[in-house]
């Protein structure tokens, strides 16, 4: 007989409160998503605290068959990381988990993006450049989901003499002669070359320079190839 | 036995509302079936007429009958300290307290940018065009990582204008005892503990 009441770890990357006092949670960890619902997960005195975003949790939960959703029975509290609710430093802990929310499946095992997104969150809280942090850790979370763009030949026909065009459609840079897209700088191009092909200690040594280009690329290509980040959107307001 | 269109309509309609199931649904359909015409008409003129004169206040945001809510109408309140909340469910909490007695501003929800809440979505531009002779503003957004960081960020847009801000107290509740509560709560009110 399946035993129905499990045990899983992970980080809290959405968290939808209902209206009935429900908490309906997205727990991410190195398996894939779950999503359970805490019922009265909003009543004080419970778990309420423990269920916060970006938490790292152990819970409980009964699930009653693969399609049903989980119901989250006790939790554990693993780690908070409170400095990211400053302001500015909240809406990129958000890009990292919006991002991971989209890209992750559920039971689909993901270890390398729930790393990404550990260590992402981690250096939001602790190093000073949030800005140059997310961008580093998106591009090596959307590698690491193989949707990494073409950077090194031309996506249209392989070819290596490499122009300043970026195009969307075919996922990455053009040659002279194709010669399609949207226009992206040097610097912005071999930051983007050395995300790809270097470890992020190193990249955190690289200097971020065209910051606005780098946004604005980052968001037409997850909305083309990911789904619309909302997040990306409140960083101009924010910020 | 297949139910009626139009009771399985009413089951429809019934089970969108919140915290309502398919089953609750339909006990209150069969409910609702039984009562007279009169009651019915009574339940659904009480539906539309509080969807038709209810609006926010033009002041503070909060659910009113009129242009100017019964809180920003009462003169007796103090004028001078606003008490920033994230919902009108909130406000009226706080008004059950029975220990505040200054205006209030709603913000209709908290800073969230995975799900396209921005500064611009809430009612934060409008906040901070009531600040002429307010000394202090209560932030009192709830203590979720939403909350706290909807409180930060007005925390940082006040912090240029010469106004008290102040953070409601985070701690234990009354009556409950240190073994059951849990370690964030614990150890907030460890560190902002207070002299006795």
């Amino acid at each position: 007989m399946a035993e129905r009441y499990k045990l899983a770890s992970g980080i809290i990357i959405h968290r939808n409160s209902l209206p009935n006092g429900d908490l309906l949670i997205s727990l991410f960890n190195q398996t894939g998503k779950l999503r359970a619902i805490a019922k009265k997960g909003k009543k004080l005195g419970g778990n309420i605290a423990r269920m916060s975003l970006f938490n790292d949790i152990t819970v409980q939960y009964y699930q009653k068959d693969a399609n049903s959703l989980a119901v989250l029975t006790q939790v554990q509290l693993n780690g908070s990381l409170e400095k990211l609710t400053l302001p500015e430093i909240y809406p990129y802990a958000h890009i990292l988990a919006e991002m991971v929310d989209k890209l992750s499946q559920n039971d689909l095992s993901e270890p390398k993006i729930y790393s990404y997104l550990a260590s992402g969150l981690k250096g939001l809280s602790e190093f000073a450049d949030a800005e140059k942090i997310t961008i580093i850790y998106a591009w090596k979370i959307i590698q690491q989901a193989g949707l990494a763009p073409r950077l090194e030949h031309c996506s249209i026909c392989n070819k290596n003499e490499l122009s300043n065009r970026f195009n969307l459609n075919t996922g990455g840079i053009t040659c002279t002669s194709c010669n399609s897209g949207v226009y992206i700088s040097n610097e912005v191009l071999e930051y983007l070359q050395t995300i790809h092909k270097t470890t992020i200690r190193a990249m955190l040594e690289h200097k971020l320079l065209n910051s606005k280009e780098h946004w604005k690329l980052l968001k037409n290509y997850s909305s083309y190839h990911i789904n619309e980040i909302k997040s990306l959107a409140s960083l101009e307001t924010m910020i | 036995m297949r139910y009626p269109p139009s009771l399985l309509n009413l089951i429809r309609e019934l089970g969108k509302l919140p915290g309502v199931g398919p089953k609750s649904a339909q006990r209150l359909a069969f409910y609702l079936q039984k009562q007279t015409s009169n009651d019915i008409q009574a339940l659904a003129d009480a539906i539309l007429d509080a969807k038709d004169s209810l609006q926010q206040c033009k002041t503070c945001f909060n659910i009113s009958e009129k242009d100017q809510c019964a809180v920003c109408e009462d003169s007796l309140r103090k004028q001078n300290i606003i008490c920033v909340v994230a919902e009108a469910a909130d406000l009226l909490a706080i008004e059950r307290s029975g220990e505040y007695s200054g205006l209030y501003h709603v913000l209709h929800g908290n800073l969230s940018p995975m799900n396209g809440i921005g500064p611009d979505q809430l009612t934060i531009k409008a906040l901070l065009t009531r600040l002429d002779n307010i000394d202090e503003v209560i932030l009192a957004t709830s203590t979720t990582v939403e909350g706290e960081a909807t409180a930060m960020y007005i925390a940082k847009l006040l912090s240029e204008i010469e106004i008290n801000v102040s953070r409601i107290a985070y701690g234990l509740p009354v009556g409950g005892d240190l073994e059951y509560a849990d370690e964030v709560t614990l150890g907030r009110a460890i560190s902002n503990r207070r002299a006795v």
